[in-house]
Parts: C-alpha cells; structure tokens; sequence
C-alpha cells in the first residue's frame, strides 16, 4: 500500500512515535500563538455599554450584531489599523465627517440609545441604570433636565429619582453631573 | 457524471446561508449577525461551540446564555457527527468546488490529451501530499490554551468561517476588503495549487472539535461500509473523501462528515447510510 495519511485512523493506533509529533506541534503551535502577546495594543472607543477593555477583549464574539443595529452607523468593525488584537471587534469613529448633503458634523455623538447593548448577544456591551449617590448629590437637577428619555423625576425633598424601567444607562447624566466624582452614574448589571 | 441526491441537498442548504448571509445586512431577510460566531434567524439565536469555549476559557464563567445558544449545533453533531463540514460550512462549500472543477478537468485530460495527465496531477488528485490528520487536534488544543493562558480568543482573529460571512456583502458589492481575507483567500488558493483539504482535512480546529463531538456513540447517522459484495479496490472513493478518509478500508473514522461522495461515486453500492 502508498503511504497515505489517512483521517482519523491514526487516533486509535496511537503509537509513541505519533504521540511525541502531535505533542511536539502542540508546543509549537502554542507558543506561536502565544508570540500574539507581544503584539501593540492600541486604545479605541468602544460603544456605549462596554465593560473593561480586557474583559470586553475576551467576552466579545465578533458577530457585528451591534455594528449592524446602531441606527447612524457610528459603530464600526475595526481592521488592521485599529490594531492587531482588536480586529473583528466594534469601535467607534472619532473626529468631524461631511456627510453627503455637504454638512459637517461630529460623528461622535452617539445618542446612547443602546441598541448596541440590546444587540449583543455576549456580556460585551451590557445595559445599566442610574444610581444616585445621596452623600455627594446638590440636588440641583441637571440631571433630571437633561435626562433624553426623561427618565428622572424629583421627588418631594428634591432628590433625583431614577425611573428603573424607562433608564437605558446612557450616562448622559453623569456627564452633565456637576459634581466630581459625578453624584449620579450608571451601574451595569 | 451523476450527481447524488445528499449532494444537491447539502449544495443546496449551503448556497441558502450564503443568500441568507448576504440579504441579512441588506435588510431584507431577518438574519442578523456572522455565521457561525453568533447569528440569529427570526429570532432564534446560535453560537458557534468553539466561541463559547473559547469564551469560558478566556473569562472562566459558564455564560448560560451563549452556552444555550451553541446547543443547536452540539446536539446535531452527537447525532449526525461532523456535519457541518459538508452541510452548512461556507469554506467547505469553497474547497469542495474546487475540488470537483479540479477533478474534472484532470479527468477532461486523461481522455483528451492522456500524455499531459502524469504523474504529478494524480498525485494532486488522490491526496498524496495531504498534511497528518492529527494536526488538527494539535491546533485545537493550541487555541485552547493560549485562549486561557493570554485571556483573548485567539481562534477568533484568525476564523477563516467567521471572517469569509463578516465579510461576505462586501465581497459581493467590492467595497469593503479587510486584510483578514488573506486566511479564506490562503486557504482558496492552497485548495487549488497545494493539495486537497488542506484546512478542512488536516488544521481546521472547528472541525477537530466536530470530530470529538461526532465520536460519541450518540451518534443515529452515520456512513458505513457493507461487507458484501467484496470491495475491488477500484480506488474511485479515495480522491473523492473531502477529510482524507478511506472508505474502502471498511471502517469509516469519526472524521467522516456525511458528505455521502464515496456513496454517489461507488460502483458497488457498498457505502449506506445507518
């Protein structure tokens, strides 16, 4: 018979000669996927609701699902000019854009509708609420003028009150917060 | 040359994805996401396996929810072992292409111009220079450990399946290349000038780990070999097994992907299906 490296039929009659090659591709192929490590990491924006950028490296399944759902196409798929490590996974555009009626705008204002959040079918971007921090808080209602969705009301001794069902964790209001560190932040779930 | 029913079948089901893959972004159907990473169609969710594990070795919790969604395509393959290979992967639709247009025109050559066919394309044709089988198993452990030793997926970056769906509408309307088309391109052209199978029979780790899975004795389809009426050794089956396998050996391996092509091409009608 040829020599024919025939699939499969070399699991069951093992021997040690065999054994030692697939160990021995194993460590190689382990280091050099490992050699990976030394590659430049580069910093990007990641959409609203991602979690630590290590655990956001990690969890991320690279299926596009929010760089499809984002309704003004901020999120975008990062290549080889993002870096190495963050490939396949989404990002978000800084800097002006002309867009195709000849305005200008920024293509960084996203709207944190959370769509993105909604999307993902990992725990890579996770939807919040918004937490008030009662020791900190000036009770001077920013937070609730500026809120998009309105979804904080002032109860009767002034203080801010999150409405958990209509909150999507945009965070807006821990920017507007007057307060540093902000009295009011998003907590993720 | 007649074309089997499986084979008509299994083209049929993957030229499907590929459209789905295609009208999904533009709009028009509702198929979200990249196949097989995570994709949902009217709803339902699936994860690719080899995602979920990398992603439980990469943050070392279960995730219930990817876990569930990945059950799909788990619980087919301990019932009908490596079928997404020839059944649903957009690579193997690829490879096997090239493999038929190739087989044909050395065929075309033998009966037209018999001195050109030598030696070197039969070589080609029946896999000669294949690559150990067991590499495979190699790089399947590989990614697993150096997912959970640097915490980072590393089969993602590199997913041939993965990158050719993220990529696919782009392809179709030239827009939009990314320098990740080099592996499936690699692989596109290792298919033709390289030998058979390269990727898909001796490296692919979605595949080695099909293969696991497809061991197990849960299996309900499955190719085997009759013992009667005595093979003859015509050696037709040997070129055509897309994971290097041969089926005149009477014992088809786990590595089997129910492609049913050593079935259609034998004389004998000694292969049937369990």
């Amino acid at each position: 018979m040829p020599t024919y490296a025939a699939g499969g039929e070399h699991l069951p009659k093992i021997n040690r000669r065999e054994f030692l090659k697939w160990i021995g591709s194993l460590a190689f192929l382990s280091a050099l996927t490992s050699l990976f490590r030394l590659c430049p990491k580069k910093e990007v924006i990641r959409p609203p609701g991602a979690v630590s950028e290590e655990k956001f490296l990690a969890v991320c399944l690279r299926c596009e699902r929010c760089v499809e759902v984002c309704p003004r196409d901020f999120i975008k798929t990062a290549g080889l000019e993002e870096g190495i490590a963050n490939i396949g996974t989404p990002y978000m555009e800084k800097g002006k854009e002309v867009f195709e009626h000849g305005g200008v705008g920024t293509s960084i204002y996203c709207a944190s509708c959370m769509r993105c959040a909604k999307a993902c079918p990992a725990d890579a971007l996770v939807e919040g609420t918004a937490e008030v921090d009662k020791s900190s808080c000036i009770k001077c209602r920013i937070c609730a003028d500026f809120c998009p969705i309105k979804a904080i009301e002032i109860d009767e001794e002034g203080w801010p009150v999150v409405l958990e069902d209509k909150c999507n964790g945009c965070g807006y209001c821990s920017v507007v917060c007057p307060v540093m560190p902000p009295a009011i932040y998003v907590k993720r779930k | 040359m007649k074309v089997g029913k499986i084979r008509i079948i299994r083209y049929t089901i993957r030229i499907l994805l590929l459209v789905l893959l295609v009208l999904g972004p533009l709009g028009i159907i509702s198929f979200e996401g990249v196949f097989p990473c995570s994709f949902a169609i009217f709803g339902i969710e699936f994860t690719g396996p080899l995602g979920w594990i990398q992603r439980v070795l990469t943050t070392t919790s279960p995730l219930v929810s990817l876990f569930i969604s990945s059950l799909f395509f788990m619980i087919a393959t301990l019932l009908f072992g490596r079928f997404f290979c020839s059944w649903l992967c957009p690579i193997g639709l690829i490879t096997e292409t090239i493999h038929a247009l190739k087989e044909k025109k050395i065929a075309l050559g033998e009966t037209y111009s018999h001195k050109k066919s030598g030696k070197a394309t039969h070589s080609i044709l029946l896999g000669r220079r294949r690559l150990p089988s067991y590499l495979k198993y190699s790089f399947l452990a590989a990614v697993l450990i150096s997912s959970a030793l640097i915490k980072y997926p590393v089969f993602c970056l590199i997913c041939p399946v993965g990158i050719l769906s993220r990529n696919i509408l782009g392809i179709f309307l030239l827009q939009r290349w990314t320098i990740g088309l080099i592996i499936p391109f690699a692989i596109f052209l290792s298919e033709i000038f390289l030998t058979d199978r390269v990727w898909c029979g001796s490296l692919c780790p979605i595949g080695a780990l099909f293969s696991l899975l497809g061991s197990l004795p849960t299996k309900i389809y499955s190719l085997r070999v009759k013992k009667k009426p005595i093979c003859e050794k015509c050696r037709r089956c040997w070129p055509k097994c897309p994971m290097g396998i041969i089926p005149s050996h009477y014992k088809i391996p786990d590595e089997c992907s129910n492609c049913g092509l050593c079935k259609e091409i034998c004389a004998l009608e000694k292969v049937s299906s369990k």
